[in-house]
């Protein structure tokens, strides 16, 4: 369903990602961990479709499709989502209408009617409970003001309204307390179906006590280097990167 | 008895002698006349309102004032609006002298002021009464009709005087046709009495052939408080100067503007505050969209006397440019002798924001949305709390048509 094949991506003309394969099933949740400066959120703009992030080789493919050169409303109307480790602020632009929009261009580019009002704040009051937000957070521009848990669980509200087929989640679970982690794990697992994949980026073990993970992949020096169950991250846990390292050679 | 002629005589006399300025005054130093200077004018000889050029607020049910280059064509027949010829007939001298300034300094940096007083024909002049606040809102339609060779003149002068405690709206809507050629030079008097609110709503969609230079003289007296907003939608060559006299203590303005500017447009904003009492404040916020080659100019000087104590002054000018082309020069200025005073500036010019932008296209939404939703989330704070609904609609259906990304 989604596809990496040797992906190199520069930016600025320094390669950051040199070689990188992910293959992934309907229904499947893989998890990618990584020292800092491995490549992950490279990855995750360059699946966004981000300019300043250069394709230089390697392809990404998403149902049998090459995406590469989508723009990037092009690939969230293919049921792309990106949960950016640093979500942007926006303004002046409320929650709701933003959502709304975001909602209705998904469905214009699948050729779908535009929703219609009742239907849409039935589902968003139902969504924003899931999030733990107060009603009034729809109202409220977009991330602005938000302290670092809530723009975590906006993005997982967004990503509830937009019910993409494939979620990357870059760092969803960084700095967050306790209850807003399980808020946040709640989501993710309200969010995941049969047909419903997810690509989780990850620093830490303890979201991963809630979710259930096809496969865990170790991103080093722009490359996978590892791939395994549930107990890498204990070895990672123990062990930290180094050890990694340490195998390889 | 005093009459228009005697001004016009008068006003004329003394821009002989200053003549048109030039770009080392500093209120002048981003304003070329050149082309201006050499343009064939020539007078309105018809009167025939234009049918499709404007939209009416009929539904509004506020009594409309409609002035055709230049010349009154209707007005609310009351005690309370008059032609400015017949208010003459029983004005104080206070009132006639003040058709032409003596303080010299306004003389020099407002040319086009004395040139509208030289060569006015006639206007309109209002009293805002204290007992009946619903009749004291008007709309104003300054219509300008134009030549396709020569420029045709229009000079439309309103002045309104606000009785004490009295509240009014005063939408201005000025229109010009269509791609016709004119000069329009228009005076808008506003002495605002004690205890008076005034909110002042001006509409430009003047034609992009269009010379148009728009003087507004703001008297206030203690504790009125004077709120203008004016939305720049279509222009082609325009510029206004605001003159606001905070005269008396506890006397607030707040002067906002929105200009949108495209293809060769030229909009020069000018300010003048005069915090000339202790305790009066100020505020103005203007903001800027600028694409093609336009040019815009916010120049602004908050001017703060040795005794004027206990001043609250804000003042911001923030920009977006569209294109490589397009060009702003910001110039927010304080000038203070009072040691006892808060003053604030400030001026951002930018392009819009590509996080922001990225942000919005990662989530399924197109770029030409993207960008609107952008420029929107900018100017809504100028928009949202324009209290008239139609005026509010009809301002954002033009800002939806004027900004085609």
């Amino acid at each position: 369903m989604f596809k990496i094949k040797n992906l190199q991506v520069s930016i600025d003309n320094k390669k950051i990602l040199k070689d990188f394969n992910i293959d992934i099933n309907p229904g499947e949740l893989h998890v990618i961990m990584g020292p800092n400066g491995s490549g992950k959120s490279t990855l995750t703009n360059a699946i966004a479709g981000k300019e300043t992030y250069s394709i230089d080789k390697g392809e990404i493919i998403y149902n049998e499709k090459l995406i590469n050169d989508l723009d990037p409303e092009e690939r969230a109307g293919e049921g792309i989502f990106v949960s950016f480790q640093y979500p942007t602020s926006l303004p002046g632009v409320n929650n709701i209408y933003f959502l709304r929009e975001a909602v209705n261009s998904i469905r214009k580019y699948r050729n779908q009617d535009e929703v219609s009002s009742v239907d849409f704040m039935k589902k968003i009051k139902s969504k924003v409970k899931e999030v733990d937000f107060d009603e009034s957070f729809i109202h409220r521009p977009v991330n602005e003001g938000f302290s670092g848990g809530e723009k975590k669980r906006n993005e997982i509200l967004q990503l509830l309204m937009m019910e993409p087929n494939i979620a990357i989640l870059d760092e969803t679970d960084s700095g967050l307390d306790i209850d807003a982690l399980k808020t946040v794990a709640k989501g993710i697992n309200t969010y995941r179906n049969s047909e419903r994949s997810i690509i989780l980026i990850t620093h830490y073990q303890r979201i991963l006590d809630y979710l259930e993970p096809n496969q865990i992949h170790i991103l080093m020096d722009g490359k996978i280097v590892k791939k395994g169950g549930l107990e890498l991250v204990d070895a990672l846990e123990e062990k930290g990167y180094k050890w990694i390292n340490k195998e390889m050679v | 008895m005093y009459t228009i002629n005697d001004i016009n005589k008068g006003a004329a006399s003394i821009f002989k002698s200053i003549g048109f300025p030039d770009k080392k005054n500093e209120f002048w130093k981003y304003t070329n006349l050149k082309k201006f200077q050499s343009i064939n004018m020539t007078e309105p000889q018809e009167f025939d309102l234009p049918q499709d050029s404007f939209e009416n607020f009929d539904s509004l049910s506020i009594p409309v004032i409609t002035i055709l280059n230049g010349k009154v064509m209707s007005y609310p027949k009351n005690k309370s609006c008059l032609l400015i010829s017949e208010k003459f007939k029983n004005c104080s001298k206070n009132f006639y002298n003040s058709f032409i300034p003596d303080d010299d300094s306004v003389v020099q940096n407002n040319p086009f002021l004395i040139l509208n007083s030289a060569h006015f024909s006639d206007g309109i002049y209002m009293n805002m009464k204290s007992e009946s606040n619903a009749d004291n809102n008007v709309i104003i339609r300054i219509i300008t009709d134009g030549k396709k060779d020569d420029y045709q003149t229009s000079y439309p002068r309103i002045y309104i005087e606000t009785e004490e405690n009295s509240k009014s709206k005063i939408i201005l809507h000025h229109i010009g046709t269509n791609n016709k050629k004119y000069y329009k030079n228009m005076v808008l008097n506003v002495d605002a009495n004690k205890s008076s609110k005034v909110s002042i709503t001006n509409i430009f969609e003047e034609s992009k052939q269009s010379f148009s230079m728009n003087n507004v003289i703001l008297n206030q007296k203690s504790y009125s408080e004077v709120k203008q907003k004016s939305f720049y939608l279509k222009s082609g060559f325009i510029r206004t100067d605001i003159s606001n006299n905070l005269n008396e203590p506890e006397s607030y303005s707040s002067l906002n503007g929105l200009f949108l500017g495209n293809n060769d447009d030229f909009i020069d904003n000018n300010i003048m505050i005069n915090h000339n009492s202790e305790h009066t404040y100020s505020k103005v916020l203007y903001k800027g969209i600028m694409d093609g080659k336009s040019n815009a100019v916010f120049n602004a000087l908050v001017n703060v006397p040795f005794k004027s104590k206990q001043i609250d002054s804000d003042q911001k000018n923030h920009n977006i440019i569209l294109s490589k082309t397009a060009k702003i020069n910001s110039n927010p200025k304080l000038k203070i002798s009072c040691d006892d005073v808060k003053c604030a500036h400030g001026s951002t010019i930018g392009n819009l924001d590509k996080e922001a932008l990225f942000y919005l296209r990662s989530r399924g939404i197109g770029l030409k949305k993207s960008k609107q939703i952008l420029l929107n989330s900018f100017m809504n704070e100028l928009i949202d709390d324009l209290s008239i609904n139609e005026i509010k609609n009809y301002i954002d259906n033009r800002i939806g048509d004027a900004l085609k990304c």
